[in-house]
């Protein structure tokens, strides 16, 4: 009888597994979805970042020259040392402090050839009011690095007037990069995005993947198929080979990003730089991360296929799916305020509680190693939840997969977990 | 030994009461056909054979037994309600029914090839089974239901939805199935298809039996007290008051009617004659149409 049991399982599973890989969705989803993760996560930080190499041409009008020199070399320390890439800033200086020459530097860069000048005379400095006419009006990078080239520059004519050597006008203006450092064990700005990028494949997958089961009972519900299946295998076998096969498409798909990140994804996080320091995957990121998946999976699923058993149309399950899914979406928000303190008495509570823990206890995991006895207690408090879940929802689904055409109410959903 | 009994078996679904306190037996070989109005538990009952659900009280034999869910893999069940899974090739979705009915894929596929022979759709198998026509899919399911040779095999209304064409290569194929010894139970509300293949039968209504036992022997007991009259013209001989007519059934140009006790057959022939052509007048036992409507009809009442 048990071997029946567990053949008849094998096959209702490897019918689903079979389907799902085989559509053109998951062909697409699998190999795409990096692809876009990475987008996201990577590009837009990357385009600010690494500036569009070139050189720009612009005109200080100035009737001190020494002001515009000091100007000059202010915007020295901004450009790219050697072997680095950037804007090259060539600052020509003139003293006609005359309209006639506003209006030929503005049709100058009408005309392209100019990029920008800046209006500096003692009048306009004395009245802290120094006009920059431009065409990257919106560049705030650019508009940034001019600005602080023109206070510094004010700045080192007013220190050379008062008499202070220029060795030190000098040390006094040099640019101080600021180097953020984590220490060893805490968690860095490069640590926050990938625990970000991970907790947001574990919620997209969980939540993914229960939604297919959920579509898949309704499915069969509806093509009245349950009734043939139901003639050889038990309701629990169908539920369990269908939460089973669904839930290997999704770790297929976790084994591909895997594999795809190790061959690929070195190579793309040098490519990004600065970006990626800090970054790197700890033993306990990559053996959580299965563990939490499959947990989170098969409570969320155990819902999915009661609630696909339940209802009859998509549009009926749709109201029904926010408020299974509401915990899940509870812990996507309360993952940042449990990154930034992963120890407080909020954040271990939260990451306990067996439907939020999926997210936010891996999420601890990855910010900061929590106490041993935490992770096993929410992994086997997770594991009793599902436990309780399963055989609520087998009941649920037994009775709810032939029942057609009527809307059960809550109460009547209540009477079919009490049937023996 | 019995292929099916049932004893005192009760379901019900909340207050309503599906099947109420059924017995019969079912005997091997042969077809039985279980009758009834739409929502009188045929469906309900099938289900309890074959352990979808579970009675209330009462039990369920298979093959002489209480019921085992290993009997399942010797009981062939075509649902009233059809479906399939969609994006399946037919091919592969007969095999993995028979898969689950316990064939090895390598049978399972050899005998889908010459079912699918017989039934004139092997041209289909490489197919989804989204691409068929649901007559067609209905003759898929019907193969999935005998692939592995089963002993007992339950048809829920198999000629619904099929044409005359299609209904007549079922029929014959279920007549060899007799043929081979095994036991069909035929379930469905048409009586001319029950008249025409059952040897036993059992009409339940509101979930009790009414009317159970072999088919000759519940028409003889009605008597020879019907007449079949084929005719054409004026009709109004059926409607008088002082004749020999205690109900009909018109059906166009053939009726079928009831005479009173003590009725002269010939003196209806008379009447009839005189006010159109007659082309067929036959005494005979009433049609199971007519039992069922006076059957059913009086426990309405």
């Amino acid at each position: 009888m048990l071997d029946q049991r567990l053949r008849n399982l094998g096959l209702i599973l490897k019918r689903e597994y079979l389907e799902r890989v085989r559509t053109k969705s998951f062909v697409i989803m699998t190999f795409l979805m990096p692809v876009m993760m990475f987008s996201f996560a990577f590009l837009p930080s990357l385009l600010i970042g690494r500036r569009a190499a070139g050189h720009r041409r612009l005109v200080v009008v100035t009737d001190n020259p020494q002001l515009a020199q000091s100007f000059r070399r202010q915007l020295q320390q901004f450009q790219p040392k050697a072997g680095e890439t950037g804007m090259q800033y060539d600052v020509e200086i003139s003293d006609k402090t005359t309209e006639a020459e506003r209006t030929r530097l503005s049709s100058e860069i009408s005309a392209l050839s100019l990029d920008g000048f800046l209006w500096m005379t003692e009048e306009a400095v004395r009245a802290k009011k120094v006009t920059f006419n431009t065409r990257a009006a919106s560049d705030f990078v650019e508009l940034g690095i001019v600005q602080r080239a023109v206070r510094d520059g004010i700045l080192e004519q007013r220190l050379a007037a008062n008499n202070i050597p220029s060795a030190e006008v000098d040390d006094l203006l040099k640019r101080v990069d600021l180097d953020v450092i984590a220490i060893k064990g805490g968690a860095g700005v490069g640590m926050l995005l990938m625990a970000v990028m991970l907790v947001l494949l574990l919620y997209m997958s969980v939540l993914m993947n229960g939604i297919i089961v959920m579509r898949s009972v309704l499915e069969e519900k509806n093509s009245r198929v349950m009734e043939v299946m139901l003639s050889t295998v038990t309701a629990k076998e169908l539920m369990a080979g269908k939460i089973l096969g669904v839930g290997a498409v999704g770790l297929t798909q976790m084994l591909v990003w895997g594999l795809m990140t190790a061959l690929f994804g070195g190579s793309a996080l040098l490519a990004v730089g600065k970006m990626a320091e800090g970054m790197h995957f700890t033993p306990a990121m990559i053996i959580f991360f299965p563990i939490f998946y499959v947990l989170g999976y098969l409570l969320y699923s155990a819902l999915s296929a009661a609630l696909g058993a339940a209802v009859n149309s998509q549009e009926e399950a749709q109201q029904w799916q926010f408020f299974i899914v509401l915990p899940l979406m509870a812990s996507m928000v309360l993952m940042m305020p449990v990154f930034s303190s992963p120890s407080s008495t909020l954040s271990v509570v939260l990451s306990l509680i067996p439907f939020c823990a999926p997210v936010l206890m891996y999420m601890r995991i990855v910010a900061q190693q929590p106490p041993a006895w935490q992770i096993a207690l929410s992994i086997a408090l997770l594991i009793a939840t599902i436990y309780g879940a399963m055989v609520l929802c087998a009941r649920i689904y037994r009775v709810g997969i032939l029942m057609y055409g009527k809307r059960p109410t809550l109460p009547e959903i209540a009477k079919w977990i009490k049937y023996a | 030994m019995d292929a099916v009994r049932l004893d005192k078996v009760r379901k019900s679904y909340d207050r309503f009461v599906a099947v109420d306190d059924l017995s019969f037996t079912i005997a091997q070989g042969g077809i039985f056909g279980l009758l009834g109005p739409n929502g009188a538990g045929k469906t309900s009952t099938i289900r309890m054979m074959i352990g979808i659900t579970v009675p209330d009280s009462g039990t369920v034999s298979l093959f002489g037994e209480p019921f085992r869910r290993a009997h399942l893999s010797r009981v062939g069940y075509l649902p009233e309600e059809r479906g399939l899974y969609k994006k399946m090739k037919v091919l592969e979705h007969l095999v993995f029914l028979a898969e689950l009915h316990g064939l090895s894929a390598a049978e399972a596929r050899r005998r889908a090839l010459s079912w699918a022979e017989r039934m004139e759709i092997a041209a289909w198998l490489p197919k989804k089974v989204e691409e068929l026509s649901k007559g067609m899919q209905q003759k898929i399911q019907f193969i999935a239901a005998l692939l592995h040779e089963p002993e007992f095999i339950i048809m829920d209304e198999p000629f619904g939805g099929l044409d005359p064409v299609n209904a007549s290569l079922l029929k014959d194929v279920l007549l060899d199935l007799k043929k081979q010894g095994r036991t069909i139970l035929f379930s469905t509300h048409r009586m001319d298809q029950v008249e025409k293949l059952c040897d036993s039968i059992c009409l339940i209504d509101h979930g009790r039996p009414v009317l159970a036992g072999e088919l000759k022997q519940i028409k003889a007991g009605y008597g020879k007290n019907h007449v079949q009259i084929e005719y054409e013209g004026d009709g109004s001989f059926l409607r008088q008051p002082d004749g020999q007519v205690e109900s009909f059934n018109d059906y166009g140009n053939h009726v079928e009617l009831r005479l009173k006790k003590g009725a002269d057959a010939q003196e209806l022939l008379r009447a009839a004659a005189a006010h159109c052509r007659i082309r067929r007048f036959e005494l005979s036992e009433p049609s199971l149409e007519e039992i069922f409507i006076d059957v059913v009809g009086k426990t309405d009442a």
